[in-house]
């Protein structure tokens, strides 16, 4: 069985996609300012890898449209923000997993889970 | 520029990224890192385990963007054909030259034919005993309602046209049937050894 670190990261790395689209759609943000809100949220990402990979395969996909803009006192930044392919992927992907965690939810919610001090 | 992103920039160069593409993500890169250190992190807030191998973040980085080929994926298994065909070839090769050296070894006995001579009313059946010439041969026994009489003499008249030569074609069988077992126990030890066969 893995441990709960490889779990996680199998886990994070089916979703992580979906995680910067949401982002994005949120407000558009550049590449460290995407990792910041992430770690905001509990998520952080140091350990699996950085998100460029993954910012340039949606980019190159047409799910995420880019523009230069300049950031507060920096210099220029390459802003991310979803496409309309980009949109309806969100859209589908989310779907996709609330279906998967209810699910889950239906299985693994029964089982009495005490956590040690 | 921070040494991880000049490696970078030399692991784009290296691989023929185009300049204008390079110089844009080193950009992003530097500011990245530049901004979490203001925040009081490191490159590995930006990057993760990234952070300690630049080429390897800035192929994976220009691959995704598709500007360089992506590595092909593992090659599939082969089909079942694929890979009992060389065993199914080895057999099929062998099979050819056994007939081959069965061309060669028993070949049939050519037809004789005999003209009958006083004594014989129905030509008799006759065996070849062995090559040599002249041939040698011993009657088996009269025909149906053949009668064979002392002293009659048989006169043994060679065939017009005996065919195609066996011997050459058996020859031909067999060369060409180990020939074809040899290739394809090639190809099945170089597919065994991992090296894909050209054949």
């Amino acid at each position: 069985m893995g441990s709960a670190d490889g779990r996680r990261t199998q886990l994070l790395r089916g979703a992580l996609d979906l995680c910067l689209l949401a982002v994005i759609e949120e407000e558009p943000a550049y590449g460290y300012e995407m990792t910041r809100r992430l770690r905001e949220r509990g998520l952080s990402i140091v350990g699996e890898g950085s998100i460029y990979p993954l910012l340039g395969r949606l980019e190159r996909d047409g799910y995420v449209e880019t523009y230069r803009s300049a950031s507060n006192g920096g210099p220029p930044r390459k802003y991310y923000r979803p496409s309309e392919a980009g949109r309806r992927a969100l859209a589908a992907g989310v779907a996709e997993w609330r279906s998967a965690r209810d699910a889950l939810d239906a299985v693994l919610g029964r089982v009495a889970v005490e956590v040690a001090a | 520029m921070r040494p991880f992103v000049e490696d970078c920039l030399r692991e784009w160069k290296r691989l023929g990224v185009a300049d204008p593409a390079a110089n844009e993500m080193a950009t992003d890169l530097e500011a990245d890192i530049a901004e979490a250190e203001a925040d009081g992190g490191s490159a590995e807030d930006v990057l993760g385990v990234e952070a300690f191998d630049a080429p390897a973040f800035a192929r994976s980085w220009a691959e995704s963007r598709g500007l360089i080929p992506e590595p092909a994926p593992p090659a599939a298994p082969p089909s079942r054909f694929r890979r009992w065909y060389p065993v199914a070839g080895i057999a099929a090769c062998l099979l050819l030259a056994l007939f081959g050296v069965l061309l060669l070894v028993a070949k049939p006995t050519k037809h004789v034919t005999i003209a009958a001579q006083a004594g014989f009313v129905i030509p008799p059946r006759i065996q070849k005993l062995g090559p040599g010439v002249p041939p040698r041969f011993r009657f088996v026994k009269p025909g149906p309602g053949g009668k064979f009489l002392p002293g009659a003499r048989a006169v043994i008249v060679p065939p017009v046209n005996p065919g195609p030569d066996l011997d050459i074609a058996g020859a031909l069988f067999l060369v060409f049937g180990l020939g074809g077992a040899a290739g394809f126990a090639y190809v099945l030890v170089r597919r065994g050894r991992g090296t894909p066969a050209t054949a």
